[in-house]
């Protein structure tokens, strides 16, 4: 399984984690901040990005506002009351998971 | 390296092209885009039409539309249904139990009345809710049909309106014998129908701040 798969599993995470943490972003900014923070090991596709930005939005995880920004209308994602609660909650999801999955990797299986 | 205007006017002619019908998607995909050539352009050092092409390779248009009209049809229902749950709790709930009093004492006081207001009580909130399309579509400032957020709310919203008020209309026999089951339905289809109108009043709010800022 290639890492964007890996990767496609928590990008909502990822997404309310990264706007917790910075007021607001659009969508390209969430990409290179991503690249930057794992020194380009994750690279997330607009494939990806995109239906997971808009599923929180009607979720009612993030909410949007538009500006002008370099002669065109640029989309900022922030994230709403709720989407600061579910933050939480997804955090310590994914991080039971990867303590889970570390303990599975660790164990040596033995027959009989 | 930013772009200049007329490479910004090239990119927005092109994606004019591909058959992308609602502007909010349009601006977030020229955005998205113009943001790639412009790194491309600085950290590559290639040309704005070889940028440009890359970008567009890179990202499938027509499938961010989808995801984006799937997207917000989704949003709708689940808006309609939390604007529906707001109404048991709060002040809020003073005008459900109003609503459904109201329409207790029409079948309480007399038959034939009700029968002569049931169907203009079923088209009413139907005619209110072609305000929300009527007068933005006549005001074309506003291009309401061309905003996915817009266009999928009426979608959402007026179809099962349309669908619920044909149902009881068909059924009227059967639901003005049974005067407690006509109440509670009529009540759920008055309670939808206000839900819709309060989001679709919202909704044309948003547009209005949308169009006052360009």
């Amino acid at each position: 399984m290639s890492s964007s798969k890996l990767i496609k599993g928590s990008l909502a995470t990822i997404i309310l984690k990264l706007l917790e943490d910075q007021e607001k972003m659009y969508g390209y900014e969430i990409t290179q901040k991503v690249k930057a923070i794992t020194a380009g090991q994750f690279k997330i596709t607009e494939g990806a990005l995109y239906p997971t930005l808009h599923k929180l939005e009607s979720e009612g995880f993030l909410t949007t506002e538009t500006q002008m920004a370099d002669g065109r209308v640029r989309k900022y994602y922030s994230l709403t009351k709720e989407g600061n609660e579910e933050v939480k909650h997804k955090v310590s999801e994914l991080e039971d998971f990867i303590e889970n999955l570390q303990k599975l990797l660790k164990t040596k299986l033995t027959i009989g | 390296m930013k772009l200049a205007h007329y490479q910004i006017d090239q990119l927005k002619e092109y994606i004019s092209t591909q058959s992308i019908w609602y502007e909010d998607v349009r601006e977030e995909i020229l955005d998205h885009v113009a943001s790639i050539v412009e790194e491309k352009m600085t950290e590559e050092d290639v040309s704005f039409v070889n940028a440009s092409a890359e970008a567009f390779n890179e990202l499938d248009i027509h499938k961010f539309q989808r995801a984006k009209l799937l997207a917000e049809h989704k949003a709708v229902l689940k808006e309609v249904l939390r604007e529906m749950k707001s109404f048991l709790s709060g002040t809020r709930l003073i005008y459900l139990a109003t609503l459904v009093s109201f329409i207790g004492f029409i079948f309480s006081i007399n038959a034939d009345l009700t029968q002569e207001i049931w169907p203009f009580a079923m088209m009413g909130p139907i005619l209110l809710m072609v305000y929300f399309i009527a007068i933005p579509t006549y005001l074309r400032k506003y291009r309401v049909l061309y905003l996915s957020y817009y266009f999928s709310r009426i979608n959402g919203i007026y179809l099962p309106t349309m669908f619920f008020s044909s149902l009881i209309t068909w059924a009227d026999d059967w639901l003005l014998s049974r005067p407690l089951w006509c109440i509670a339905i009529t009540s759920f289809y008055f309670l939808y129908v206000a839900s819709g109108l309060l989001i679709m009043n919202r909704t044309l709010k948003k547009v209005k701040v949308r169009a006052a800022q360009y």
